[in-house]
C-alpha cells in the first residue's frame, strides 16, 4: 500500500499528474452519485424535444424530449464501469499470464508468448467489430471483449520485467535456496510490478473507454444504455442537427466529457511512466 | 538473415492460418440459426420458413456439409481469390475489397507520413534539447485525448457545414468526370479532413517516443566521442544521433502502420469516406457476413505484412539484430 | 606546448570539486604520467587538458594553453578543428565510443578525412590504419568488423590507432590498458614507445597503475583528492617526498610477493566537495600532525621533484 501512496503523491506533485487525477476523480464521483444526481431517467421523456438548456434542464433536451444532463451522468457511470473492470480484469489477467510465462520460460511460457502474439498480431478494432456483431450487444459482452483484447499487451510487458528481475543476483539466490513462486512474488516482486501494473491498468482503462465510446458511435454497443459514444451518433444521426443551434448542447457535452476522461487517463498514465523512470534512473 | 526471415513468415502464417478459422468459425458458433440470419435481414422480421425451405437453402449454401467439408471448400475457394459474395451490393466480395482498399491506404499512408514528419522534426528538436516543452506537448495531448471520431465530427461541423471550406463527405465529388490535377486536387479537398483527423490523434505518441529516444541518444558515449573526436555538427546530428535514435521509432512506426488501417474505420464512417473501413461499417450494420469476414482478413493480412516488413526494415537498419 | 594553470573544476549536480588547483607543463617529446587512485580527478583532468570537460562539470577558474591559445574560451568550430588532429584525447570507455552500427574503418576514416580534407577510400583508410594496428595486435580483419563484433581489450588497441591516425602533436590516454591482458598490455607499452620516439609527440597519461606509469613515463604527477599532491621524475631510484606517494608504492602487489606483505592504504578516499580545508590526505596519513589539518599543504622542493606536504621527508 505504501508504495501506492508514494506513487499518488509523486503524481499529484507534478501539474499534468494533478490535472489527470483531478480528472479521474470527477469521474469517479460523478459516476458513483449520478443515479442520485441526475434529476430525470436518461430515458425519460422529460421535456419538450431540442430544448436549449434552462432552468429545468440544465443542459438541454434532445430529439425525443430526453434531459441531456442526465444521459451524460449515465453515460458517464457506462464509462466508468467500462474503464475499472478492463482496467482491473484485463491487467489482473494480463499479470497471471505474464508472470506464469517468466516463470516457466521454457514450455508453459513459450505457449503463453505464441498466444499472445497472435492476439497482438490481429488488428484490433475490426476484431472488436467482427465480435461485437456476432455476440448480443450488451455492456457485459462488450467489456468481456475488451478485455480479451487488452490482456495480452499487459502479458508481454510483465513477462520480460519478470525475466529480467529473476536474473538478478538476490532473487537467483532466493531461488536457488527453494523459494517458491508465491513466496518470491509476494516479498520481491510484488513491490517493482506494483507501479508497472498501475501504469498498464490506466492505459488499458483509457484505451477501453475510448473503444466503447467507437463501438456505441457505431451504434454496435449495448443499445438499452445511454453512453456518451451513443449520444453522440444519436445527435449526428438526427436530420438537419447542424444547421439548428441544437447540436451545441446535443453533441459537445458528451464529447467533452469523453474528451476529458481520455485526457486525464493520459495524463495520469504519464505521469505514472514518468515516475517510473525517474524510480528506475535512482 | 534469411533464417530470421523465414521464422517470422513461418509464424505469420501461423497467425493467419489461426484468423482464417475464427473467421470460418465465428458465425457458425453464434447461436441461433445462420439462414435465419440471411434471410431476416437487418435486424428486423423474421421470416417464418417451413422445413423443406430450410433444407433447400441449406443445401444451397452447403450448410449441410460437415464443418471441415466447408472449412476446406471456403479454404480453397479464397486461395482461388473467392472470398463470396456481398449480399448487400450483390457484387463479389473479393472485388469490393480490392475497390475499396486503395482510398483507406490514400488516408492511413498520408496521414502517418504527415504525423511523423511532424513528430520527427519537434521530436529530435525537443529531444536535442533540456527541459520539457510544453507548447508542443500541451496542444498535443488535448489533440490526442479527443476521439478521432469526434473530432472529425467538430471539423466536419465547422468547417464543412458552417463554413463550407470542405465536402461534407465522400472521396470525390460524384458524377463529376474531373481528369488529371483538378480530379488530383478534388481527391486532395475529399481527403483533407480526415487525414488532419488521423494525423492528429498520431501525433503524440509520435513525438514523445521520438522525443524520449533522442533525448536517450543524445548521452550515449558514441555521441559524445564524436564530439571528441571535433566532427562537424551536422554529422554528429544525422549520422550519430538521428540515425540512432530512429531505430526503436521505426518498429513504432510499422506498428501504428500496421493499426491504422483498422482505426481509420471510425473516420472514414464520419466522412462517409468509401474505404475498407465504412466498407467494415456496412457489412456489419447490413449483417453482411461474407463481406465483414473478407475485410477482416484484409486487415488482418496487412497487419502481418507490415508487421513482417518492419521487422525486415529493422534488421537491415541494426545489424546488431541476430536472433529474433 | 600544453600548459595546465590553476585549474579548477566543480560539478554543481553532484557537488563535487574534481580537481582543484591543478597545473602541469608539457613539452614535446615530453613523457608525463598523472597516477593516483579512482576518483582522484585524473578522468577530469584528461577530459579538461583538451578543452572539454567531463559534461556536468564546469571550468571555475584556470586555463588550458595549447602552444599559447587557451583551449576553454577558444569556439567550438576551432576546437573541434584541432580535436583528433592536433592533439587527441582517448577516453577511458572508448570501446564504448564507436558508432554502433558503422564498420570499425568508416569510424577512423571520419578522422582521417579531417586530416587529409577529403573523403578517403576504404583502400586509403585501411592502408593507414593496418600498419598502425599490425604491432598491437590487430588483425586486417577486424576494421572492417562492427563494433559489437569485437572485444573490448580489440576495441581498446583501435581506439588507440584512431587517435594517432593524424600524427598528432599531443597524444592524452586514460587508462589506456585497464581492458588489456598483460601480453597485450606489453605491446602497447612497446608500441607507443616506438612510435613516441620516430616523433616528438607529448604524451599524458592517466593511470592507476603505477607500473605502467614508472615502466613509461618520464615524469609522475600524483593526484588526491583533486589536488597535486606531488611532481618527481620516474626511475627505479625514486624516492617520494610526500606520504601518500610513499604509502602508494608501498602497497602496489608485484608477483613474488608473500601474502599479505604488502600494507593497504588506510581508510577510503572521498570525492573533494567544495575548497579542500587543510591537507587533503590529513585522515588517511600516518604521519598527519595538527597543521596537516588547518592549513594548506605549502609547496616542497627538492631538486627535480616537488611535494605540497607539511611533513616532506
Amino acid at each position: 500500500m505504501g508504495t501506492i501512496r508514494r506513487h499518488l503523491e509523486a503524481l499529484w506533485s507534478d501539474p499534468p499528474g494533478r490535472i489527470g487525477l483531478a480528472g479521474l476523480g470527477i469521474l469517479v464521483i460523478l459516476g458513483a452519485v449520478s443515479p442520485w444526481l441526475a434529476p430525470h431517467a436518461p430515458d425519460a421523456l422529460a421535456g419538450p424535444s431540442l430544448a436549449p438548456p434552462g432552468r429545468l434542464h440544465l443542459l438541454g433536451t434532445n430529439g425525443l424530449g430526453q434531459d441531456i444532463l442526465s444521459q451524460v451522468l449515465a453515460g458517464c457511470r457506462v464509462s466508468l464501469a467500462v474503464a475499472v473492470s478492463v482496467g482491473v480484469a484485463g491487467t489482473s489477467l494480463g499479470f497471471l499470464a505474464g508472470a506464469a510465462a517468466g516463470f516457466r520460460p521454457r514450455r508453459l511460457g513459450v505457449f503463453i508468448m505464441r498466444v499472445v502474439d497472435g492476439l497482438m498480431a490481429v488488428p484490433r478494432l475490426p476484431l472488436i467489430i467482427l465480435l461485437a456483431v456476432f455476440l448480443r450487444p450488451r455492456l457485459v459482452n462488450v467489456i468481456g471483449v475488451l478485455v480479451f483484447l487488452s490482456w495480452p499487451g499487459v502479458a508481454r510487458t510483465i513477462r520480460a520485467q519478470v525475466l529480467s528481475l529473476r536474473e538478478r543476483d538476490y532473487l537467483r539466490f532466493v531461488r536457488f535456496s527453494g523459494g517458491g513462486f508465491f513466496y518470491v512474488m509476494r516479498c520481491h516482486l510484488w513491490r517493482e510490478l506494483l507501479p508497472l501494473l498501475l501504469a498498464k491498468a490506466t492505459a488499458a482503462a483509457g484505451h477501453a473507454v475510448l473503444a466503447e465510446a467507437g463501438l456505441s458511435f457505431l451504434g454496435l454497443g449495448d443499445p438499452t444504455l445511454k453512453s456518451w459514444g451513443s449520444m453522440i451518433r444519436s445527435g449526428l444521426d438526427y436530420p438537419g442537427i447542424l444547421w439548428t443551434p441544437a447540436w451545441s448542447w446535443w453533441l459537445l457535452p458528451p464529447s467533452l466529457m469523453v474528451s476529458l476522461a481520455l485526457l486525464s487517463f493520459t495524463l495520469v498514465g504519464y505521469g505514472l511512466d514518468d515516475a517510473l523512470k525517474r524510480e528506475a534512473a535512482g | 538473415m534469411t533464417r530470421y526471415l523465414c521464422k517470422r513468415l513461418a509464424g505469420c502464417v501461423a497467425v493467419f492460418l489461426a484468423a482464417l478459422c475464427l473467421n470460418f468459425l465465428l458465425p457458425r458458433l453464434v447461436p441461433g440459426n445462420p439462414i435465419q440470419d440471411l434471410t431476416s435481414g437487418v435486424g428486423s422480421v423474421a421470416v417464418a420458413l417451413d422445413p423443406e425451405a430450410m433444407a433447400v437453402i441449406s443445401r444451397y449454401y452447403g450448410l449441410d456439409r460437415p464443418l471441415l467439408d466447408q472449412f476446406r471448400s471456403s479454404l480453397a475457394g479464397m486461395l482461388q481469390g473467392d472470398l463470396g459474395y456481398s449480399i448487400q451490393y450483390r457484387a463479389a466480395v473479393s472485388g469490393l475489397l480490392w475497390e475499396r482498399f486503395p482510398w483507406t491506404l490514400l488516408l492511413t499512408l498520408t496521414s502517418l507520413a504527415l504525423s511523423f514528419s511532424a513528430a520527427l522534426l519537434l521530436g529530435t528538436r525537443g529531444g536535442l534539447r533540456d527541459g520539457t516543452q510544453w507548447s508542443v506537448l500541451a496542444p498535443a495531448v488535448l489533440l490526442e485525448s479527443i476521439p478521432a471520431f469526434v473530432l472529425g465530427s467538430m471539423l466536419l461541423v465547422f468547417l464543412g457545414v458552417h463554413a463550407g471550406l470542405f465536402p461534407l463527405g465522400g472521396g470525390s465529388t460524384p458524377f463529376s468526370a474531373l481528369t488529371g490535377t483538378r480530379k488530383l486536387l478534388d481527391l486532395a479537398h475529399h481527403a483533407a479532413l480526415p487525414v488532419l483527423v488521423l494525423a492528429a490523434s498520431s501525433f503524440f505518441s509520435f513525438y514523445l517516443v521520438v522525443r524520449s529516444s533522442t533525448a536517450m541518444v543524445r548521452n550515449e558515449p558514441y555521441v559524445v566521442m564524436a564530439h571528441l573526436k571535433g566532427l562537424p555538427e551536422r554529422t554528429i546530428r544525422t549520422r550519430y544521433i538521428l540515425r540512432t535514435a530512429l531505430l526503436p521509432v521505426v518498429t513504432f512506426f510499422g506498428m501504428r502502420l500496421a493499426y491504422s488501417a483498422g482505426g481509420a474505420i471510425l473516420v472514414e464512417v464520419v466522412f462517409g469516406y468509401p474505404g475498407i473501413g465504412r466498407l467494415t461499417y456496412e457489412a456489419v450494420l447490413g449483417h453482411d457476413y461474407a463481406l465483414l469476414q473478407g475485410c477482416f482478413l484484409t486487415f488482418t493480412l496487412w497487419v502481418l505484412s507490415v508487421n513482417l516488413l518492419t521487422d525486415c526494415l529493422y534488421a537491415i537498419l541494426d545489424p546488431r539484430v541476430k536472433e529474433a | 606546448m600544453l600548459q595546465v594553470c590553476d585549474l579548477t573544476l566543480y560539478a554543481p549536480r553532484r557537488r563535487i570539486t574534481p580537481i582543484w588547483r591543478v597545473g602541469l607543463e608539457l613539452r614535446r617529446g615530453d613523457r608525463t604520467a598523472v597516477v593516483g587512485e579512482s576518483g582522484g580527478g585524473k578522468t577530469s583532468l584528461a577530459w579538461a587538458a583538451v578543452g572539454y570537460p567531463v559534461p556536468g562539470q564546469s571550468v571555475v577558474e584556470g586555463s588550458v594553453r595549447f602552444d599559447g591559445v587557451d583551449l576553454l574560451t577558444l569556439s567550438r568550430d576551432r576546437r573541434a578543428d584541432l580535436y583528433y588532429r592536433r592533439l587527441a584525447l582517448v577516453p577511458q570507455n572508448v570501446q564504448d565510443t564507436f558508432h554502433p552500427t558503422q564498420r570499425l574503418w568508416k569510424s577512423v576514416g571520419e578522422v582521417l578525412r579531417k586530416g587529409a580534407g577529403r573523403r578517403l577510400s576504404r583502400h586509403e583508410v585501411l592502408e593507414r590504419v593496418e600498419a598502425l594496428g599490425a604491432p598491437l595486435g590487430i588483425e586486417a580483419s577486424n576494421w572492417d568488423a562492427r563494433p559489437h563484433e569485437l572485444s573490448g581489450g580489440q576495441k581498446q588497441r583501435m581506439g588507440l590507432v584512431q587517435a594517432m591516425v593524424n600524427d598528432p602533436d599531443l597524444l592524452i590516454l586514460d587508462e589506456p590498458t585497464h581492458a588489456l591482458d598483460e601480453l597485450n598490455r606489453a605491446r602497447l607499452i612497446r608500441f607507443v614507445d616506438r612510435w613516441t620516439s620516430e616523433r616528438a609527440v607529448g604524451i599524458l597519461l592517466c593511470t592507476h597503475d603505477l607500473g605502467l606509469a614508472g615502466a613509461w613515463a618520464d615524469r609522475i604527477l600524483v593526484l588526491y583528492r583533486g589536488c597535486m599532491v606531488e611532481e618527481l621524475p620516474a626511475g627505479p631510484m625514486v624516492r617520494p617526498l610526500h606520504p601518500y606517494t610513499r604509502d602508494l608504492l608501498d602497497s602496489a602487489v608485484r608477483l613474488g610477493d608473500a601474502p599479505g606483505s604488502r600494507s593497504a592504504v588506510r581508510g577510503h578516499a572521498r570525492l573533494l566537495e567544495g575548497e579542500p580545508v587543510g591537507c587533503g590526505y590529513a585522515d588517511r596519513c600516518a604521519v598527519v600532525g595538527d597543521l596537516c589539518r588547518r592549513e594548506a599543504p605549502p609547496l616542497v622542493e627538492d631538486g627535480r621533484q616537488k611535494a605540497w606536504c607539511h611533513r616532506a621527508g
